[in-house]
């Protein structure tokens, strides 16, 4: 089955985006797809190379990372979510003239399309919310 | 790609986070991508299309412009519950845009024939 996940919970106010790691391990441990995973709303502002996550607590940033290196993941994050939070890659910086850009590689800033297009390629869209 | 219908659940009151805009963007979003949706306002949610909301004076956008400009973007179902509108002393003529006012067992009805949920 191909899935795509909607991330939409802060990482600092819940497992949710915890709970969406661990299914997309699972599922596609078990032979599953993913198409894509979204980012949106309150999610987005934890993927800022700003980030300083404790040294005994786990970075799910960083573990996204790792299953889209051995996965193929496709991880989006929503461009108007991002900016209004202050995750901008090179080109927003650019355009908005800002001193840095932070959001962290391996992420894409793309716009709400890339989820209707989730939408329209999976079979199951699972959202993640608070 | 097979046509998919796509419901997306507002059950917020106004101005209490960001889920009412966000939700509403994925509804403009998807319709331009020509993903038939409908909208439905549940419990809280309703109170966001009471008309006449003056949001100046806590200084944030108000939704009902774009609410009001759904029909441009052929957005045109939409559902309120019936018991929702009596719990809040409302009755139709308070809401800002024209909805179709639905009993428990037809928003049942509706969620089943809906192949996409977003429920934020």
């Amino acid at each position: 089955m191909i899935f795509s996940l909607l991330i939409y919970a802060s990482q600092n106010s819940g497992q949710a985006e915890q709970t969406a790691l661990r299914f997309s391990r699972s599922a596609l441990s078990q032979g599953h797809k993913i198409h894509r995973v979204f980012f949106y709303g309150e999610t987005v502002s934890a993927i800022s190379n700003l980030k300083i996550t404790p040294r005994d607590e786990i970075d799910i940033t960083r573990q996204w990372l790792e299953l889209a290196a051995s996965d193929n993941l496709d991880l989006v994050v929503c461009i108007a979510a991002a900016v209004r939070r202050g995750v901008l890659d090179q080109q927003e910086c650019d355009r908005h003239n800002r001193v840095a850009a932070n959001l962290v590689a391996g992420f894409n800033l793309s716009g709400l399309g890339q989820l209707a297009d989730a939408i329209l390629s999976s079979d199951r869209l699972l959202t993640f919310g608070n | 790609m097979a046509n998919k219908n796509l419901l997306l659940i507002f059950r917020n009151p106004p101005f209490s986070d960001s889920s009412n805009r966000d939700t509403l963007d994925i509804a403009l979003a998807c319709s331009a991508f020509e993903i038939p949706v409908s909208l439905l306002f549940l419990g809280d949610g309703v109170l966001q299309l009471i008309r006449g909301q003056q949001s100046k004076t806590l200084q944030q956008k108000n939704l009902l412009n774009t609410f009001n400009a759904l029909a441009m973007y052929d957005i045109d179902q939409l559902f309120v519950l019936q018991s929702d509108l009596q719990r809040f002393e409302l009755i139709a003529a308070d809401l800002s845009i024209d909805c179709q006012l639905i009993c428990e067992t037809q928003m049942a009805k509706l969620i089943r024939q809906s192949d996409r949920i977003i429920n934020l």
